[in-house]
């Protein structure tokens, strides 16, 4: 897989969709894959959700400095610890002395443990003032690792779900060799930084089942109904105009999208069964 | 490190404080545990299986040293992409010949030099592959699992290295749903085919010896059955009825 630099995204005040996409040949077709990061810039204080690829260690500190200019990074939150969320914590934290990793930092201290000193846990529920704008920590309703956390910025009114709500928007030839293990989920060159609104067109169940039931496996064998209760109630206490997946293009479209995604899990769930 | 099965499977690695720091850790546990790779000794060269925390790094590279003959051949597996078991390549890579690294699932491996070896093996199935000139080991593709997983049994010792499954070992009375916190969405499924599918694997195989990522190894083909037996009744214990 190569990686190819794309310009950040500004999404609203103070929030920049940051990282790249890393792009691979599927069936002799080029696709990409967003590996993203999400900065939250306050009075205060500044916020990176996710630290993105290692590939992308370069371009994503290019782009902090181009929005940061003087100021520090004073928050990494990693959703979780996976190469693509937390694989460049090294790096950030030399560059930013100041910087805290927060979150649920459980394990971080047995892979970084020269950086032991900077993790603060901050527990789903618990929030940072930023400045102007609050960051709330949420619990992941769709995840794979146990240390996953989602978050919310009351700014942007943007919700952040790491591995969830990760939809392709076509799904590869059918007799292709994607196997069972193939799951990222791709759009085509062109199409990176795309508002879920700004595609040609909006994924079919269909497309969104695909791309669900590859990306967690799991969620083949369990009913997630519950989960997307506990997503809609968080929904209607913290107004969300944005929902940025760490992998799927931002999704401006929130109420057709969680439509789409429960028919997709329910979908996946039905024919895992 | 010790001998897993003596001269051909070494155990590398070491100590962590299981305690709430630790994701994996059951609730009110304090205890030491072992976390764990391996070293499969070849005639021309060596397989790593992951290659353990970062916490580690300077005593498995110190293992290493001492098991391996100077400019050994090397190939890495990971029986997952997790970072327990991948952040030590790159110290491995800088001081030993790494052929290729192998591994199983979307996400990309911090290797730089070696050849990436992204291979498919489908949930329930296994697939024998030469990972190095002369060592050919049966990565088994479990129902066990979380994220993409591989389990690497070793034809010629009877090994059968566990990844994330059987890591109860190790405390005084090792409980064996203790193992099985990191998969808790078996709460909400069926598990009667997981259950199932760890009994085939067992019951195919000549497993004299079970390895897990964390916790410590099941040595002797009835301790091996029976830590099976036990484990499948826990999964089966754990899903929807
Ligand atoms: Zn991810
Ligand atoms: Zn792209």
């Amino acid at each position: 897989m190569k990686h190819d630099a794309v310009e950040l995204r500004w999404l609203a005040d103070g929030t920049y969709w940051l990282g790249g996409c890393l792009s691979a040949s599927a069936q002799g077709q080029e696709v990409h894959y967003h590996v993203s990061s999400y900065l939250v810039v306050g009075s205060e204080a500044t916020l990176l959700v996710d630290t993105g690829d290692p590939a992308h260690r370069a371009l994503l500190l290019a782009q902090l400095e181009l929005v940061l200019g003087e100021r520090p990074l004073d928050y990494v939150f990693p959703t979780h610890p996976e190469i693509p969320h937390a694989g460049n914590l090294p790096a950030l934290l030399d560059k930013y002395p100041g910087a805290l990793v927060v979150g649920d930092v459980r394990d971080y201290h047995l892979h970084f443990p020269e950086y032991r000193s900077r993790l603060r846990t901050q527990a789903a529920g618990s929030r940072i003032d930023l400045g102007g704008r609050e960051f709330r920590f949420l619990p992941a309703f769709i995840r794979d690792l146990e240390n996953t956390l989602w978050g919310h910025d009351d700014g942007a009114r943007m919700m952040f779900v790491s591995d969830g709500f990760s939809f392709i928007h076509d799904v590869p030839a059918a007799g292709g060799a994607a196997s069972e293990d193939d799951d990222e989920p791709v759009h085509l060159p062109g199409q990176c930084r795309l508002l879920s609104g700004e595609m040609p067109e909006p994924p079919t169940v269909d497309q969104a089942a695909y791309g669900t039931g590859r990306a967690l496996y799991w969620t083949k064998f369990v009913d997630v109904s519950d989960a997307f209760d506990g997503i809609e109630a968080v929904l209607d206490m913290l107004p969300t105009t944005l929902i940025g997946p760490a992998h799927g293009n931002v999704i401006n479209d929130v109420d057709g999208m969680l439509r789409t995604s429960l028919a997709a899990h329910r979908k996946v769930y039905a024919e895992g069964r | 490190m010790s001998g897993l099965l003596s001269g051909r499977i070494y155990r590398l690695g070491g100590d962590i404080e299981l305690d709430e720091r630790v994701s994996w850790c059951p609730p009110g546990v304090r205890r030491t545990q072992a976390v764990n790779c391996y070293l499969i000794k070849g005639p021309s060269g060596s397989v790593v299986v992951d290659t353990g925390v970062r916490l580690h790094q300077e005593g498995i590279i110190e293992q290493l040293d001492r098991l391996l003959s100077p400019g050994e051949p090397l190939s890495i597996v990971l029986t997952r992409t997790e970072m327990e078991c991948c952040l030590n390549i790159p110290a491995i890579e800088e001081r030993f010949p790494v052929g290729s690294v192998w591994y199983t699932g979307g996400i990309t491996v911090p290797r730089s030099k070696a050849e990436s070896k992204r291979i498919a093996v489908d949930p329930g199935t296994s697939m024998r592959v030469e990972v190095l000139d002369g060592i050919v080991v049966e990565l088994v593709s479990p129902l066990l699992r979380l994220l993409p997983t591989l389990w690497v049994f070793d034809p010629e010792s009877g090994g059968l290295l566990t990844s994330d499954a059987f890591t109860h070992g190790g405390s005084a009375g090792p409980e064996t749903r203790e193992g099985l916190r990191k998969f808790r969405w078996f709460t909400g499924a069926d598990t009667s085919p997981i259950a199932r599918n760890i009994g085939d694997i067992f019951r195919d195989r000549d497993v004299r010896a079970v390895g897990p990522g964390y916790g410590t190894p099941f040595i002797g083909r009835d301790m091996c059955l029976e830590q099976a037996g036990e484990l499948a009744r826990a999964i089966e214990e754990m899903g929807i009825q």
